[in-house]
């Protein structure tokens, strides 16, 4: 095994034991949200982008702040508006006049994890540049690429309700979010212990788990995790209805089979197996799904619920 | 593609379109098939509907074995002997019922299958261009919900165009099989008797019976007239059945006694012409007055020169006949005077005296006749429909002639029959067709069951002559194609106004152009016969009579050639086809079943992990059991670690894995 954690006391055997800890550890900060966590490491596993679409005060910052904690990535957040300039976020090369040549200061963007706080509000100009730098993990700028660091996970946000002088993201730039969660409001019990504990607080002294270099591991892990002949049959049975069943708009493009496949991946890897199964790729289907699948009828977004029963008509390859 | 799932749950949205399928194809038979059948065929589909929409529960095999019965029952009793109405119905209850019994997947295709029978069957009893677009809508409906069932990640619009082009790609095939497979005329044992007559006419004529012959606007026959002969519409009277027996108000067929041989009518003016004749289940065919020959298989001109047939014409026939228009049948003393003569004993006594009293005023027979006429004439007789009914007691015949003089031709030939019978003379019912409308379009004469006529023929002594009284009060009835004109604002005269207004004339033509499509649908496809397939080859240049033998080798030829051909290609097949690939599958769903009649039902879209939960869940007695094989196929599938002992390992355990079928309670377990 190639993963080390930093502290002796923690010393997991095997990959599943990291993720359990992970997942405890993580879920001691955000309560009762265990799926939606198992998700998000998923997403920054397989190497995706994550949207968060939820009200404000549902604990969207909180999770991707401790998601870096605890993975020991280094964190920056922009609060999007429509006043923001590419620049803003990429950087700006500025003149300077002692070596009489330009220098680069780089922007938020440059990283592991950055959050992207409403990233609706911002302007189409904005939002391209980011989306741009997620696809390529690279800034172009005066004829320069600048490499960004690695792991790069962004986490974006979106406010569901306040749709006036926001821009919403188009079809074609929702398709490099891999997946689109939504976190929901605590359960009873969960939002108890928060008034108790009286909010998250992050502790400057906690250690992080892991580190840049054992994600980056953990994502080569996930890579290799195998996809068997029956397994991509029954990957394809699904675009394939996807696109042929008529009851989507649009069926899902080959950049969103292979999120699928690689969602699937790490998400059988969380569950400590070296191997897809069909169980895998349905649970993590419809939050792939549902940014990118629109109903053929009514044209209109379809709930993780549906997304899941209309995926049920795809039967498992014998 | 995947192969079926061995364990069945059809989805709500395939029920419903199974059953929709089945209510499609049934639909057309609701006026085939019994009126109790129909309910219960509309109470299972309703169930079937909530069933599945509402989660009611599912009848037990108990109850459907019951109610298989008794509904086999139902369609025995409900229906009169073997018929084909009471064969569909049978069928049609037996898939509202097996649409309950749906365990696997091939349940499914059952029903669907059967459904094309019924499609089918439909052919029995309409064959006209209408029901045949709808059985094609029908096909094309029943084979894409075939398609979507086996596929379902086909939907149904691309399901409906694939069977769409795989139907339109069968078309020319199926008209080549139409043109050259070879034909058994009429069926192998003939088609079964229709219980519904489907006509106005009757062997018999009832007095004041209610008139339901005028309803009926369907055609009756079509008659095609050969050469450069043009019809006047008075001339055009459509000879039946002759009756003559007299029973008061009530005229029936009679003369069951040999009639003598009828002698040849000589004339240039023979009228040739072929008649298309819709079925009407009766033995008689029609020919213009006066029939002289007729040319048909098994068909006879009777002596009254009425036509008969060895058999009902229970399919459209077509015959080709000859009438001499100026003719009049020969009158035989010797056979005819006393049946021609007969009356009841008693009834109509005021009719009798004024029989008497013309017959005693008169010097001849023909102004007997004439004075009868004038008798309608004079006496503000008039045409109606809709004629009151006789009060009970009164004599039908009196009250007709002294009180209320409303009714239409059965009325008036019958009465004036009457009165000639008791004035001495002999006379007779003719019962027709009167007129025709010329379809210009198509060059024939359609003649519907609303022409239905019946006149009197009364012998001179010689002849018999043909005598209306009928047209003696509504003239217009004879000459409505001069343009009649009653001056009176009655519903004729509106309804040939509205026949001349420019709208009634496009309305006409389209109707004439429907009638041509109908009957060129029958003529060229519905009727296509042996006899035109043989027409149709010795015109390719093939003698099919000194050709048969040659058929015959050339069949079995080609059927020995296809056999093999399908052997080598199937051996070839089956030795390409991964056999451990096929084991694998098979040892998996024969686990899937085995689990399931243990109790443990999954769904399509379950995996083996998902399998193996849900047996955690309701019987963990087999847990052990149930991992093994899991861990085995999951090996194979998804870490595709298939070796061949690997997979043989599979299929052992699947083939020793028993399951009690009853489970024991399992909450006792679990806890």
């Amino acid at each position: 095994m190639d993963i080390r954690p930093e502290r002796k006391n923690e010393q997991p055997t095997d990959i599943a034991t990291v993720f359990a800890a992970l997942e405890k550890r993580i879920g001691g900060h955000i309560l009762g949200k265990g799926e939606q966590i198992k998700l998000a490491l998923c997403c920054l596993l397989a190497k995706g982008h994550l949207l968060i679409e939820d009200i404000p005060g549902i604990g969207k910052t909180t999770l991707a702040k401790v998601l870096a904690r605890v993975l020991g990535l280094e964190f920056r957040r922009v609060q999007c508006t429509n006043d923001m300039l590419p620049g803003d976020i990429l950087g700006v090369s500025v003149f300077d006049q002692r070596n009489g040549a330009f220098s680069f200061h780089p922007g938020a963007v440059f990283t592991q994890i950055l959050l992207a706080d409403e990233i609706n509000r911002a302007t189409a100009k904005t939002q391209s540049a980011l989306l741009e730098a997620m696809e390529e993990r690279q800034v172009s700028m005066d004829g320069e690429s600048r490499p960004l660091p690695a792991p790069f996970f962004v986490v974006a946000t979106q406010n569901p309700l306040e749709q006036a002088g926001t821009y919403p993201l188009p079809e074609s730039q929702l398709d490099r979010f891999l997946m689109k969660i939504s976190l929901g409001y605590p359960s009873r019990e969960a939002e108890r212990q928060l008034l108790e504990t009286g909010g998250v607080v992050l502790a400057d002294d906690e250690k992080p788990l892991l580190n840049a270099k054992l994600v980056l591991q953990l994502q080569e892990h996930v890579s290799r995790v195998r996809l068997s002949k029956a397994l991509l049959a029954y990957l394809q049975d699904i675009l394939e209805f996807s696109r042929n069943s008529g009851r989507f708009s649009l069926g899902l493009s080959p950049r969103a089979g292979l999120s699928l496949a690689r969602a699937g991946q790490a998400r059988a890897l969380l569950h400590g197996r070296k191997y897809v199964l069909p169980e895998d790729v349905r649970q993590v289907l419809p939050h792939i799904a549902i940014h990118r699948l629109k109903t053929a009828d009514s044209f209109a977004a379809m709930t993780i619920a549906e997304l899941d029963a209309a995926f049920q008509a795809v039967p498992v390859p014998a | 593609m995947s192969a079926a799932p061995a364990i069945f749950t059809p989805s709500r949205h395939e029920a419903h379109l199974v059953l929709y399928t089945v209510i499609f194809c049934t639909v057309p038979h609701f006026l085939n098939i019994s009126i109790p059948t129909i309910f219960i065929c509309a109470a299972l589909w309703a169930y079937h509907f909530a069933l599945h929409h509402w989660g009611l529960p599912r009848p037990g095999r108990m109850t459907q074995t019951l109610l298989g019965i008794l509904l086999f029952a139902a369609a025995i009793i409900s229906n009169e002997g073997l018929t084909v109405e009471a064969f569909v119905s049978l069928l049609t209850m037996m898939i509202a019922l097996k649409l309950f019994e749906q365990r696997h997947q091939r349940d499914e295709m059952t029903v669907i299958i059967l459904c094309y029978f019924l499609i089918v069957s439909g052919m029995f009893f309409d064959d006209s261009i209408l029901s045949t677009a709808y059985i094609f809508g029908c096909i094309l409906f029943t084979t894409a919900v075939l398609i979507h069932i086996q596929f379902p990640a086909l939907s149904l619009k691309p399901s409906l165009s694939l069977s769409w082009r795989l139907v339109s790609r069968a078309l020319p095939l199926m008209a080549l099989l139409f043109l050259i497979f070879p034909r058994i005329q009429g069926g192998l044992w003939g088609r079964p008797a229709l219980l519904e007559s489907n006509t106005g006419f009757a062997d018999q004529i009832s007095f004041g019976a209610i008139a339901k012959l005028a309803a009926k606007s369907d055609a009756a026959f079509r008659v095609t007239f050969r050469g450069d002969f043009y019809p006047l519409k008075s001339q055009l009277y459509w000879r039946g059945i002759v009756l003559w027996d007299c029973q008061g108000d009530t005229w029936k067929l009679g003369m069951r006694m040999l009639m003598p041989t009828r002698e040849t009518v000589t004339s240039e003016e023979r009228i040739d012409y072929a008649v298309t004749l819709e079925p009407h289940n009766e033995r008689w065919l029609f020919a213009l007055d006066l029939p002289s020959s007729v040319e048909s298989q098994g068909v006879w001109l009777r002596g009254d020169y009425a036509i008969f047939r060895q058999r009902p014409v229970s399919s459209r026939l077509s015959y080709r006949a000859q009438s001499v228009a100026s003719a009049h049948p020969t009158f035989h003393p010797r056979f005819e005077r006393r049946q021609a003569l007969q009356l009841p004993t008693a009834g109509g006594p005021r009719a009798r005296r004024l029989a008497e009293e013309l017959a005693r005023q008169s010097a001849t027979d023909a102004e007997i006749v004439a004075k009868a006429l004038d008798f309608y004439k004079q006496n503000h007789f008039t045409y109606s429909m809709e004629p009151p009914t006789a009060p009970p007691g009164a004599d039908a015949i009196d009250w007709f002639l002294f009180e209320s003089r409303q009714g239409f031709c059965e009325h008036f030939a019958a009465s004036f029959a009457f009165l000639m019978r008791a004035a001495g003379l002999p006379t007779r019912l003719v019962n027709g067709y009167f007129g025709g409308e010329e379809n210009p379009l198509g060059g024939y004469w359609l003649i519907r069951q609303s022409d239905a006529h019946v006149w009197v023929e009364v012998s001179d002594g010689e002849r018999w002559q043909r005598v209306d009284p009928t047209l003696i009060v509504a003239p217009e009835r004879g000459l409505a194609d001069l343009g009649a004109t009653g001056g009176d604002a009655s519903e004729a005269s509106l309804m040939s106004r509205f026949q001349q207004s420019a709208f009634g004339q496009w309305a006409g033509t389209l109707f004439n152009a429907w009638d041509v499509a109908n009957s060129r649908w029958n003529q060229w496809v519905m009727e296509y016969s042996i006899a035109d397939q043989f027409r149709l080859f010795s015109s390719l240049g093939f003698d099919l009579e000194k050709l048969k033998g040659v058929f015959q080798v050339l069949l079995i030829g080609a059927a020995v050639v296809g056999a093999a051909i399908f052997f080598v290609l199937t051996f070839f097949f089956m030795r390409k086809t991964p056999r451990k690939g096929d084991q694998v599958a098979r040892s998996w769903l024969l686990f899937r079943e085995k689990l399931a009649r243990a109790g443990i039902e999954s769904a399509v879209f379950h995996g083996p992990a998902d399998l193996l939960a849900a047996v955690d869940e309701k019987r963990p007695d087999l847990r052990t059991q149930a991992e093994i094989i899991t861990g085995l196929y999951i090996a194979i599938r998804y870490r595709e670690q298939d070796r061949p002992e690997t997979i043989a390992a599979l299929s052992r355990a699947v083939r020793e894995f028993r399951a009690r079928p009853a489970a024991p309670p399992p909450r006792g377990v679990a806890r």
